[in-house]
């Protein structure tokens, strides 16, 4: 029993990463339509800053944290401004592959400043608590108190102020927002500001718990982080946090009762089951016919 | 007096289809300005030209300042406010946050929320449905929450886009009572409608719209005798 609440924090730690990310492939998505498939690699490079940080300049936690995510903040809003906006108008599918072309530029700068894997110092005193039986690491305590910390304030920002009142309305219906006088370039850069700043903490979040990082991990932790997305209901904010967590709970579990080989088998096949019965995913709305 | 809108040679094409082929018109303060116009002539290609959701040729002056490159958020705050065509409700977003959103160029609370007080006391119905999602109402509460809307950014000109498209003629007659109220009480309004017995009878002028083009234009009245007016619009 012990055993299984050990695997269980594990299970919130890893899905508190894949659901930082997973809030901004949601929110891109639900204000563009868009998938942006480097957002996978916006989180690596928040990993990159983090080892820059911490092994570098030898910054504490908080400092840390603070360049990742304001770094692939800058990052996220330079990247729609050149690369996607210029496409706002084009077909779909063009947007898509400019967003994996993106990634993959990301990832062979990263590569070469940094042609071999990097290692991240522990960021913060490690040190274990024991929760009745259960141990409990700083690392943990940090990267589920921050995510749950980001998570709340972005709840405030979408449905407490004036600019996500705006953001809920893009995502009805875009073409009619300019009409309330708002500017929607600013607010779909907004967008992006968010879910990178998310994913930027994330890749701090992940360095943490596997300190050795090179320029791919954003290949499949993104492809995790977006399957999140699309279990909940790509789009909607709460369906990508759960779904997360879903996933993030699946995986350690099946990594903890079966041979660990067994763990994206598993995975992939929940999230094949869930899209025939689901197609929308758990929190998706059915897509509202446009007038 | 200028006018307050201005509209030279607007023209607007959507890839080889030419929409709207050199539109002339002017709406002056105080006004109550219809444009009829068949299925297709080409009338909301003007007003999304007009609050600059789709590009357009020609010039158009709002207000005395050119809005050649103005962008679509930034002439609702020189005052252009829009009733799009299918009322267009955020059906996500509550009764009251539909308003506020329209309500997005004000620059303080106080205004907001005197603005707000103003358009529930006008539409009693919204204000028993303040909480209540924009896509749960029903046509005619949408098209009044459409108005409610554009109303909270204190337009100097309001667009209304087919107000009474969809409407039961009990709600028709409704919608039209309250343009008129607005009139009276010295708002400029430019109207699309295809209701042309109702709107010629409100409105001060009229402009007769065919295949992109203006083929006739006047007074209301003067235009409710025209022979053409009477055979292809009002079924005389
Ligand atoms: N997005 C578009 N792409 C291509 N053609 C369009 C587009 N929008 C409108 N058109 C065409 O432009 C012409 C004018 O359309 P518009 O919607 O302005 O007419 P309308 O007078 O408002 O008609 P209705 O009374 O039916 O609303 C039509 O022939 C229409 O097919
Ligand atoms: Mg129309």
């Amino acid at each position: 029993m012990i055993y299984f609440f050990q695997q269980a924090l594990n299970a919130v730690q890893l899905g508190s990463v894949y659901a930082l990310i997973a809030l901004g492939y949601t929110m891109v998505y639900g204000v563009l339509s868009m998938i942006n498939f480097a957002h996978g690699d916006f989180f690596m490079v928040g990993a990159f800053l983090c080892f820059v940080g911490a092994a570098v300049w030898h910054l504490p936690f908080v400092p840390v944290l603070l360049l990742s995510m304001g770094g692939v903040t800058m990052l996220g809003v330079a990247t729609e401004r050149i690369a996607y906006r210029p496409l706002r108008n084009a077909p779909k599918v063009s947007a898509i592959i400019t967003s994996l072309g993106v990634g993959i530029f990301l990832e062979h700068v990263t590569l070469g400043l940094n042609p071999y894997p990097k290692y991240i110092p522990p960021l913060l005193p490690s040190f274990s608590f024991d929760l009745g039986g259960v141990s409990v690491s700083t690392f943990q305590l940090a990267t589920i108190g921050v995510s749950f910390a980001l998570m709340f304030a972005l709840h405030l920002i979408v449905n407490k102020t004036k600019a996500g009142l705006a953001l809920r309305a893009i995502s009805a219906d875009r073409a009619m927002v300019p009409l309330m006088g708002v500017p929607v370039d600013k607010m779909i850069a907004l967008t992006f500001a968010l879910g990178s700043g998310l994913g930027g903490a994330a890749g701090v979040m992940y360095g943490m718990a596997y300190p050795v990082i090179d320029p791919y991990i954003g290949i499949i932790v993104g492809w995790k982080a977006f399957v999140s997305a699309v279990i909940g209901g790509i789009g909607s904010i709460r369906g990508a946090v759960l779904g997360a967590y879903i996933l993030g709970t699946v995986e350690i579990m099946t990594a903890a009762f079966l041979p660990s080989t067994y763990r994206d088998l598993v995975t992939f096949s929940l999230l094949f089951a869930l899209l025939i019965y689901q197609p929308s995913g758990l929190l998706g709305r059915v897509e509202i016919q446009k007038v | 007096m200028t006018p307050l809108l201005e509209v030279g040679g607007l023209t607007v094409n959507y890839g080889a289809i030419a929409a709207v082929r050199s539109v002339s018109f002017e709406v002056r303060s105080g006004e109550m300005v219809v444009l009829l116009g068949a299925n297709g002539a080409g009338k909301t290609s003007i007003l999304k030209a007009l609050s600059g959701l789709i590009p357009s040729g020609g010039t158009a002056r709002f207000d005395g300042a050119d809005l050649a490159g103005v962008p679509a958020h930034e002439r609702v705050a020189r005052g252009i406010a829009q009733v799009p065509e299918g009322r267009r409700i955020f059906y996500n977003l509550s009764v009251k946050e539909n308003l506020l959103l329209g309500g997005w160029v004000q620059a303080s609370k106080a205004a907001l929320k005197q603005d707000l007080d103003r358009v529930l006391a006008l539409f009693p119905r919204l204000s028993e449905r303040l909480a209540q999602a924009g896509g749960t109402l029903s046509g005619g509460e949408q098209q009044m929450l459409a108005v409610g809307r554009a109303l909270m950014s204190r337009p100097k000109l309001l667009v209304l886009d087919e107000p009474s498209m969809g409407l039961s003629p009990k709600l028709v007659d409704a919608i039209f009572a309250m343009l008129a109220e607005f009139h009276k009480e010295g708002m400029t309004l430019l109207v699309v409608e295809q209701n042309a017995a109702m709107a010629l009878t409100l409105a001060t002028r009229a402009y007769v719209l065919e295949a992109g083009a203006i083929v006739l234009s006047g007074p209301a009245a003067e235009l409710r005798d025209n022979p053409l007016v009477r055979r292809a619009y009002l079924g005389a």
